[in-house]
């Protein structure tokens, strides 16, 4: 449980720090999703069940947030011509 | 885009909301969550400009994360079921999580700096949609989690970011980080009201979206981004500028006008439940946003521009729609109850 | 009295629609007639009765209700000329705006609930702007329309949670009641009297708060400054007085501080009116010094002071309109309120001078006028809270006395400037504006049964 806390707290640092392509933002991410997926087979070890349908439910939800996620990374890289984090306007 | 799929997305915004309010555990309001945001993403992006992709881009990487960090909490209090001695501490923590998690999602005052970026890259009507119909969800589960003994947080949270939309919006001269700001104002006191009860918080979110939704359809008519824009608007259409005017001010919630009332009601309650220093730090923040309101008003009823005509064509042409004309009657409302309160025989 | 405030609605929607020819006329016509229910009220007992449902009237607000229905018809009459060059929506919106005006100030005298009144109080705030930033001349109005909203809206915040507190605590905001018994006497009950009065004193203005009025008042259109010497400066002395009666000897608790602060404003003001050369500013600072003899006046909390600052609010309220109403005429025709450029106007305007020297001798409280009647009632209730106080009511006297004798002689004797060729003649209708102020003004001091 720890191990999967410390998963999620590394992807959700990279996820801060990243600052030069989308796709590693996306890819963190997608990261604190698989990390939480972990956390929620851990809890079922330890002899509830329910967590298991929760899972699947969250990679359902996972798959579809990351497909969007890259859904915009199309766009982006259409707009602006690269995914480069630089190129955003912070206005 | 094919106009004919925005139903199913619209369709789904709502029923997210319906899932989270009918839902007792965190997993659906998670899921709620995550499909209002889902669903909300292609209207984002309707026009496909570069300034909406990254706008858009903004809210999803937003969102995406405080959703994460949302099922985390929820987790946290879920494997804290387990652990027997711990198990208080455990659920305190996940509930803290969930809250933070939704308090970005909300945009309130110590999370709200991607709101204001976002809103400025969007056109008006998701704007408004963002500021106003996204909103619900969020609140939603914070009535549901304000029951707990965070309360205090949240009003933290609510007290500063009335401050902050207050501060925020002195320097800006574009009107949609100002009506971005509004919001975040807007927002404070509408947290605060629901920590003091759930049907006060609705009240007051109803009154702000009465309010706001004219505004921002007239402003999405008139299609202009900077303040300046605004100060033709007396020369050209005179009826429609005071009527922004007021209704900025009616925003603000100086006296006479609706906006007010829906303070007071708030402010009745909160001085009854002892809250008197939110009270007057809610109000501080209402002060210092008013200073802007009463700016946008200064250019909409008193300013007189040059007379231009290409600036003023936006004006000309607008029509006054039926709905949107009663909504800004309604603005000014708050008039007509004072009177006809007074004319009551006895 | 519901169908006044009534009234008021209806002469606003009768400005807005009425045909183009007869906007003033309808203005002028339906304010004069909106007189004939006020007779009602002076005909009235005295004692306090409520009228209709939330509205009521006793000898507090009575003289106040009456002076602002009297104003209306004297602002249209006095703003015509200045007016005409604008189109004719702006006309709408102008009279419209005085009307609006005039009906919330009437709400706000005769409202019998303290939110009421409230609500009342602040809706004057937006017609007083647009007045002050749509119509006013320089391009500081912006400044002096943001002070004017913010200064005020500060000092009423903590009278709204104050009101609301009283409120829960209470169950009731009525005035006809008395609520002394109901707080305990506590260090807290200070601050909830200074969150009670703090708007009325910054609207009032008292010395240290007054920062708004003369900036006010220099770039406000004749009409707005009429409006805001003649009845917006009495909204606070009549709040005031409202919630000292109601909260008896718990208002006594921390009164020592404004007075001391009223009594030196008296002095500080005449100080600074000696100074000015700028007429409306002059008038604007003499209204700040005569508004703080009414702070000291309430305060004192003994009928005479009540009975003194009520004289003297509703004579001031006569004078320094009419006062603002010359220096517009002059202003009208030579386009500068500069006193050194506007000397020896009696040579120019023999019979307005007239006006001049009988408002300048009121302003100064000379024996038959009632400011005089007015200001020695509140002295002897000032004296009668402190000896040492007559110290600062003399002075403050022969200041005011120096400053208006400065009014009159700088701007009616000496040589007029060779520049002024071609001023257009005084028209009857300014000569019946300044008659309309002189005569109450003069009559009251055979009537003061109307304020007593």
């Amino acid at each position: 449980m720890l191990i999967m806390i410390l998963i999620f707290l590394i992807a959700l640092l990279g996820l801060g720090l990243s600052q030069t392509h989308l796709l590693s933002v996306l890819l963190c991410l997608e990261m604190m999703m698989v990390s939480l997926y972990l956390g929620l087979g851990m809890v079922s070890i330890s002899g509830l069940h329910y967590p298991l349908m929760i899972a699947l439910v969250l990679l359902t939800f996972s798959a579809c947030e990351a497909s969007s996620g890259l859904a915009l990374l199309v766009l982006i890289s259409r707009s602006h011509g690269s995914d480069l984090l630089k190129s955003f306007n912070l206005s | 885009m094919s106009p004919y799929i925005s139903p199913l997305f619209s369709i789904t915004m709502i029923m997210s909301v319906m899932l989270i309010s009918s839902s007792g555990h965190w997993v659906f309001m998670w899921l709620g969550l995550e499909l209002g945001t889902l669903a909300f993403i292609p209207i984002l992006v309707w026009w496909h400009s570069s300034l909406e992709v990254e706008a858009t881009v903004k809210y999803f990487i937003v969102q995406a994360m405080a959703a994460a960090v949302f099922f985390l909490g929820g987790m946290v209090s879920l494997s804290g079921d387990f652990m027997g001695g711990v198990n208080q501490l455990m659920g305190n923590i996940g509930d803290m999580m969930i809250m933070l998690a939704v308090v970005t999602k909300l945009g309130l005052a110590p999370f709200h700096y991607w709101v204001v970026d976002v809103v400025q890259g969007l056109n008006y009507i998701p704007g408004a949609v963002l500021l106003t119909w996204q909103k619900v969800p969020g609140l939603a589960v914070l009535t549901q989690l304000a029951t707990c003994n965070n309360s205090s947080m949240l009003l933290l949270f609510g007290m500063v970011s009335a401050l902050v939309g207050g501060l925020g919006g002195l320097g800006q001269t574009q009107m949609r980080k100002l009506l971005a700001f509004s919001s975040i104002s807007h927002l404070g006191w509408l947290v605060v009201g629901c920590v003091a009860g759930s049907l006060l918080g609705l009240s007051y979110f109803t009154l702000y979206v009465v309010l706001s939704i004219p505004l921002f359809s007239i402003l999405h008519m008139l299609n202009g981004g900077h303040l300046n824009q605004l100060r033709t608007g007396l020369m050209f259409n005179p009826l429609m500028s005071v009527l922004l005017g007021v209704g900025f001010l009616s925003l603000g919630g100086l006296p006479p006008f609706f906006g007010f009332f829906g303070k007071w009601l708030l402010l009745t309650h909160f001085v009854g439940q002892l809250l008197l220093g939110v009270s007057v730090v809610l109000i501080t923040g209402t002060l210092i946003s008013l200073f802007y309101y009463l700016r946008v008003s200064y250019l909409c009823i008193v300013v007189l521009g040059p007379q231009q005509i290409m600036s003023g064509l936006n004006w000309r042409k607008m029509q006054l729609s039926g709905l949107m004309s009663g909504l800004l009657v309604l603005n000014m409302l708050g008039l007509f109850l004072v009177g006809g309160a007074s004319c009551l025989p006895k | 009295m519901n169908h006044l405030v009534l009234g008021y609605v209806g002469l606003v929607i009768g400005v807005i629609v009425t045909k183009k020819s007869m906007v003033w006329r309808v203005g002028q016509v339906g304010s004069v007639l909106l007189m004939l229910p006020a007779t009602v009220l002076v005909n009235m007992n005295m004692t306090i009765s409520n009228v209709s449902y939330m509205m009521t009237s006793d000898f507090v607000s009575l003289g106040l209700t009456v002076l602002s229905i009297w104003l209306l018809p004297l602002m249209l009459l006095a703003s015509q000329q200045h007016m005409v060059s604008e189109s004719l929506i702006y006309q709408r919106v102008f009279v419209g705006c005085q009307v609006f005006l005039t009906g919330a100030l009437v709400l706000a005298f005769m409202a019998s609930d303290l939110l009421l009144f409230y609500i009342a109080f602040e809706s004057t705030l937006l017609p007083t702007l647009m007045l002050i930033t749509r119509w006013g001349a320089q391009k500081e109005r912006y400044q002096a329309g943001t002070y004017f909203m913010f200064f005020t809206l500060v000092g009423s915040l903590p009278l709204l949670i104050c009101l609301i507190g009283q409120y829960q605590m209470v169950g009731s905001l009525a005035l006809d009641l008395s609520y002394e018994g109901v707080f305990q006497l506590s260090y807290l009950v200070n601050f909830w009297w200074v969150g009670c009065i703090l708007a009325f004193l910054v609207k009032l203005p008292l010395y240290g708060v007054h920062l708004w009025l003369p900036k006010a008042h220099v770039e406000a259109p004749i009409a707005g400054s009429m409006v805001l010497a003649g009845v917006l400066l009495k909204l606070g002395g009549y709040g005031m007085m409202r919630v000292s009666l109601m909260w008896g000897a718990t208002a006594m608790l921390s009164s020592e501080v404004f007075l001391a602060l009223a009594l030196w404003g008296i002095v500080v003001m005449g100080g600074i009116c000696l100074r000015q050369t700028d007429l409306k500013s002059l008038i604007a600072y003499s209204s700040v010094g005569h508004m703080a003899l009414v702070v000291g006046g309430v305060l004192t909390g003994v009928a005479w002071g009540y009975n003194g600052a009520m004289v003297l609010m509703i004579a001031h309220g006569l004078v320094s309109s009419c006062l603002f109403c010359l220096a517009n005429l002059w202003y009208e025709r030579s386009s500068t309120r500069n006193l050194s450029g506007s000397r020896g106007l009696i040579m120019i305007f023999p019979l307005i001078s007239s006006g001049w020297f009988l408002m300048s001798l009121m302003n100064m409280a000379l024996p038959p006028a009632i400011n005089l009647f007015g200001e020695l009632v509140a002295m002897v209730a000032l004296y009668n809270w402190s000896p040492y106080s007559i110290v600062y009511m003399s002075l403050g006297a022969v200041l005011t006395a120096a400053y208006s004798l400065y009014l009159f002689g700088m701007s009616q004797w000496g040589n007029t400037m060779k520049n002024y060729k071609n001023l257009y003649t005084i028209t009857s209708r300014e000569y019946l504006l300044t008659t309309l102020h002189l005569v109450p003004a003069i009559y009251l001091i055979f009537y003061l049964g109307l304020m007593f």
